[in-house]
């Protein structure tokens, strides 16, 4: 009866540790000060957004990041200088074409917030397209940390990453079959201005 | 000795002409009877041994299956649901006839449509992951603002898709045998007998047309149907209809080649009449030598029917032929005997100096002649064997006939009408005093110089001659079955017709089934559809359902409310096909699985494997690849043997390629040898080999030239034109070493020498009159190759002759 007992109780012990490890292992965990910090972020850039005002809405963005992404693969080969003038290609083109996108993806409510990699993914649901109005589409919004603030880099629908798009269908084909570094910038830049 | 035996053969043969004449009369008589029973087979198929695996196979599967093949009635029209119900009510009105065994417009493809995603490989279905995730990014870009138009992408996935519409010969997406256009609806009827018998596919066919028929004067659609007639849809009508398929297509073949044979004969028996009234214009000659030309051919024919029993696609042309070829032997016999006749008087005498010096002649013309086709008895495609058996045997009768029955029938009409004789005398004085002038042949250096040139030319040509694969140029042609077929193929995606494994055991269908879908190895199999290929291996269904579960996931994201109409319909079967789960063999309904087991009646438990090849049956060069490849197939020390139509017509191709490269080549050799025993000077041979050579080049030459190629049935003709070559030099060259005058002997043999020619081109342009492609080209290639003999004959070799009588080099010695 005693050895019963014991032996409950040691698997019991054991669930419970495994349950333990178990939920540390599968829930990226967020801080619950950096989910403060990166909803309030998220909220801020929302509302420079409604307000029309894209600079101030644009200091919420890593463009770094973002090249970072767009040059996977890449980037850990090349120069400062490439990754200073590809960071400022992306800053040129994103501030560029801000207005338009944000009219096309409009936030509506945050949800939860997980991490994955290198950068914390926000649920949100959004209307994606004004001609698609009142159909509500789950998004993630890609965010990493700069310092102390948190800073939007990525864009998921469907669970593919925009910019990782860009990177997967036109810089790396380019680079690939050896094409150079401007040549695949151009190809980047002709999408975002074929409007 | 020459003499001896003349004499011998005018002593004992022409004493007793009423004998001789009785003799035959009644041998003709006996060939008359035998000759009404002769038949024609048609069917090319059994031309090829009968002993060879796959036909073994082929007639195994027969009792396997059933019957093996299909017939297709295509429907065609506008109103997709009209189309739909007329296939019903005539698939149910065709399995009402005895002669089928199964009929179908459709088959529930629910549960291949449902579990779709396991039948695709699973690199395509990662491709088609790639695709999809490529597309979605482009649709993101496009709905932000930026036109990405993607063009590839929906290519790339458009291919994908269609080439899973298919699945395992099924297309999922309709239950109908419909083509992705929507345009023809097919019934797929399973006989009970096989394609090659004919009465069998002529009584199927009929019974089909009959139930259309009734069904158009009568159906409760009030749908109008009318049979295509090669122009698309009638206007007039709701409904096109048409019939292909193996049934029709062999009934087909065989109906426009008896039908193309029947003008042949008539054609050949008329011009050559027509020609022997200008050449001779001596009534009687010309009744003696048609009718003894008529009596070879009957005997022939009587000898066909005893030694083979039937005559054969090939052989059945021979008639007309024969007729061209053999008369060469009466128009020499008669030249030569007039022109005895018309210096001696003497009858005897003359018939004597006829067997003595034209005799000779015609002997070693026969004999090589009769040599190049009698060694295609060792042939193994029977086209070839028979050819040679039946147009050998028929040059010795026509000969033999020509120097016994015509003399005979001569001396007997001289007996019971003297006055006849004076019809024989021609007058010769032009002749002889040509004779007596015996000038040499002119400008024998210039024409040598030009003819080398020209063969120098010719031969460069002839070397680039090419083998016409395309087994349609040896048939009838285009005919309307089979551009149906061409249109299903096109339509359905069904590139030709499959080949088919037995094996006994699950096991063996499995390695069977695993062996042929190794695509590095088998690179001409398009498709292996097994009972296997229904239930694909647990492991890779596995691997697929591991892609599903990531595609599953992107679904799930996207808002059902976002698809409308037909898309909808669409999102909902990809849904619950991404749902499906892994399954087995006995998940798979009956239905799709009795596809692949045999018949009931036949009493075996076994499997087939359906071998789909990269394409159709017409092309020759693949069907023969495939072949090599699946024809047997070894596994574990046991040999298993592809049957069906493409492999047998594969099988055919590869024999008739094969002999007709050995055959012509052991006739050249054999009458070499013939010529060396008949001259026994090698010089002579040059003399005798020149229009042969020359005859072979020019030919090859020009047919380059006019781009034409070899094919299956002309190929038969080079042995011809090889026994035809060498029998124009001969008489000339005989003649010549009579005299060593080169005029003498073409004044006195050029003339029956051109009209044999004609005669024999007049027996081949009578298939011209066919209008069937593969007769049509066996027509052409022989009246270009016996023409350039008679061209060389006449220009070339009294050159040579000329020439080295004047440079007094090669001058061969002995007379023959």
């Amino acid at each position: 009866m005693v050895k019963r007992r014991v032996g409950l109780i040691t698997i019991l012990l054991v669930m419970l540790v495994m349950l333990w490890h178990g939920t540390g292992m599968m829930a990226a965990a967020v801080s619950p000060a950096d989910q403060k910090e990166i909803l309030r972020t998220l909220t801020l850039a929302q509302y420079w957004i409604k307000k029309g005002d894209y600079n101030r809405a644009i200091a919420f963005v890593d463009f770094e990041g973002m090249a970072e992404i767009v040059m996977a693969g890449y980037w850990d080969k090349m120069s400062e200088k490439e990754k200073n003038e590809i960071t400022t290609f992306m800053k040129n083109l994103i501030k560029e074409k801000f207005p338009i996108i944000t009219q096309r993806l409009k936030l509506l409510k945050f949800g939860a917030i997980t991490e994955n990699g290198n950068q914390v993914l926000c649920d949100t649901l959004a209307v994606l397209d004004q001609t698609t109005q009142n159909k509500d589409q789950k998004i993630q919004i890609g965010l990493v940390k700069r310092g102390n603030e948190w800073k939007g880099v990525e864009v998921y629908i469907l669970k593919e990453g925009f910019l990782a798009g860009l990177n997967e269908d036109k810089v790396r084909p380019i680079l690939k079959r050896g094409g150079t570094l401007e040549e695949a910038l151009a190809a980047v830049r002709r999408l975002f201005q074929e409007q | 000795m020459r003499e001896r035996i003349a004499s011998a053969i005018t002593d004992r043969l022409y004493k007793n002409p009423g004998l001789i004449a009785l003799v035959i009369v009644i041998l003709f008589g006996l060939s008359c009877w035998q000759m009404f029973k002769l038949t024609i087979n048609y069917n090319q198929l059994e031309l090829i041994p009968q002993d060879l695996p796959s036909v073994l196979a082929t007639k195994r599967m027969f009792k396997l299956a059933g019957g093996y093949g299909n017939l297709f009635v295509a429907l065609r029209g506008k109103d997709v649901s009209l189309m739909k119900q007329v296939a019903d009510d005539l698939t149910a009105e065709i399995r009402k006839i005895p002669a089928v065994r199964s009929a179908t417009c459709r088959q529930d493809v629910g549960f291949l449509r449902d579990h779709l995603a396991y039948y695709i490989d699973t690199d395509d279905l990662n491709e088609g992951f790639g695709l999809m995730r490529r597309k979605i990014r482009a649709m993101t870009r496009e709905k932000l603002g930026m036109k990405s138009a993607d063009a590839e992408t929906d290519e790339e996935l458009r291919r994908l898709v269609e080439k899973y519409r298919n699945v395992n010969s099924k297309f999922v997406d309709d239950e109908y045998n419909i083509d992705p256009a929507r345009e023809m609806i097919l019934i797929v009827i399973q006989a009970k007998g096989i394609p090659n018998d004919l009465g069998f596919s002529k009584k199927l066919l009929s019974d089909v047309l009959s139930v259309i028929d009734q069904y158009n004067q009568q159906n409760p659609r009030g749908a109008k149907l009318k049979e295509n007639e090669g122009n698309g849809p009638a206007p007039d009508a709701a409904i096109t209809y048409g019939m292909t398929g193996e049934y029709k297509i062999t009934y087909d073949d065989s109906t426009h080649m008896k039908n193309a044979l029947k003008p042949t004969s008539f054609v050949a028996f008329t011009g050559i009449l027509i020609y022997l009234i200008i050449l001779f214009r001596r009534p009687m000659q010309i009744v003696l030598l048609m009718a003894t030309l008529v009596m070879s051919i009957v005997m022939t024919f009587g000898f066909t029917k005893i030694t083979l029993g039937e005559l054969n696609s090939i052989t059945a042309i021979l008639g007309g032929i024969l007729m061209g070829f053999g008369i060469d032997f009466g128009i020499h016999f008669m030249y030569r005997f007039r022109d005895e006749y018309s210096h001696r008087g003497d009858l005897y005498e003359s018939l004597r100096q006829t067997v003595l010096h034209t005799g000779l002649s015609s002997l070693i013309s026969v004999a090589t002649s009769a040599v190049s086709l009698f060694v295609l008895v060792l042939a193994r495609f029977k086209g070839f064997s028979h050819f040679g058996l039946i147009a050998g045997a028929g040059m010795f009768i026509i000969a033999i006939m020509m120097y016994t029955f015509l003399p005979a029938a001569i001396l007997l009409l001289n007996r019971y009408w003297p006055r006849f004789t004076k019809s024989l005398v021609v007058n010769y004085r032009k002749i002889d005093d040509a004779d007596h002038r015996n000038k040499p042949y002119p400008f024998a250096s210039a024409i040598l110089a030009a003819s080398l040139v020209l063969t120098v030319g010719l031969a460069y040509f002839a070397t680039r001659i090419e083998f016409d694969y395309d087994s349609r140029t040896s048939v009838t042609g285009d005919t309307q079955a089979l551009v149906l077929q061409d249109e299903i193929e096109k339509r359905f995606g069904r590139k030709g017709l499959p080949s088919v494994v037995y094996t006994d055991t699950l096991e063996e269908t499995k390695k069977i089934y695993d062996e042929l879908s190794n695509k590095e190895r088998y690179p001409y199999v398009q498709q292996v559809v097994s009972i296997f290929s229904l239930a694909p291996p647990m492991e890779r269904q596995l691997k697929t359902r591991k892609i599903l579960d990531q595609i599953q996931e992107r679904m799930t994201e996207i808002p059902a409310d976002l698809m409308t109409g037909e898309n909808r319909e669409i999102f909902d079967h990809v849904k619950r096909s991404l749902a499906a789960q892994p399954f087995t063999l006995k998940d798979v309904p009956e239905d799709l699985l009795k596809q692949f087991r045999p018949v009931p009646e036949s009493g075996e438990k076994g499997y087939f494997t359906l071998i789909i090849p990269k394409g159709s049956v017409t092309d020759s060069k693949l069907t023969v690849e495939f072949t090599k490849q699946v024809g047997a197939i070894a596994i574990d020390g046991k040999r298993f043997y592809a049957t069906g139509h493409m492999i047998l017509m594969a099988n055919l191709a590869m024999i008739v390629i094969r002999d007709g490269k050995i055959f012509p080549t052991l006739a050249a050799a054999l009458i070499l040898v013939i010529l060396l025993i008949s001259y026994r000077d090698p010089r002579a041979l040059v003399f005798a080999m020149t229009p042969l050579l020359g005859a072979m080049v020019w030919m090859l030459g020009f047919m380059h030239l006019f781009h034409w190629k070899i094919n299956y049935a002309n190929i038969v003709v080079f042995p011809v034109v090889l026994g035809y070559g060498i029998s124009s030099g001969i008489f000339i060259f005989n003649r010549y070493l009579e005299t060593h005058s080169v005029m003498f002997a073409l004044r006195h043999t050029g003339a029956a020498v051109a009209g044999s020619c004609i005669t024999t081109v007049i027996g081949w342009a009578s298939l011209f009159f066919s209008w069937h492609k593969g007769l049509t080209s066996m027509g052409s290639l022989a009246v270009f190759g016996v023409s350039a003999a008679l061209l060389v004959a006449l220009t070339v070799m009294p050159s040579l002759m000329q020439y080295t009588e004047d440079k007094k080099i090669l001058v061969p010695k002995s007379k023959a």
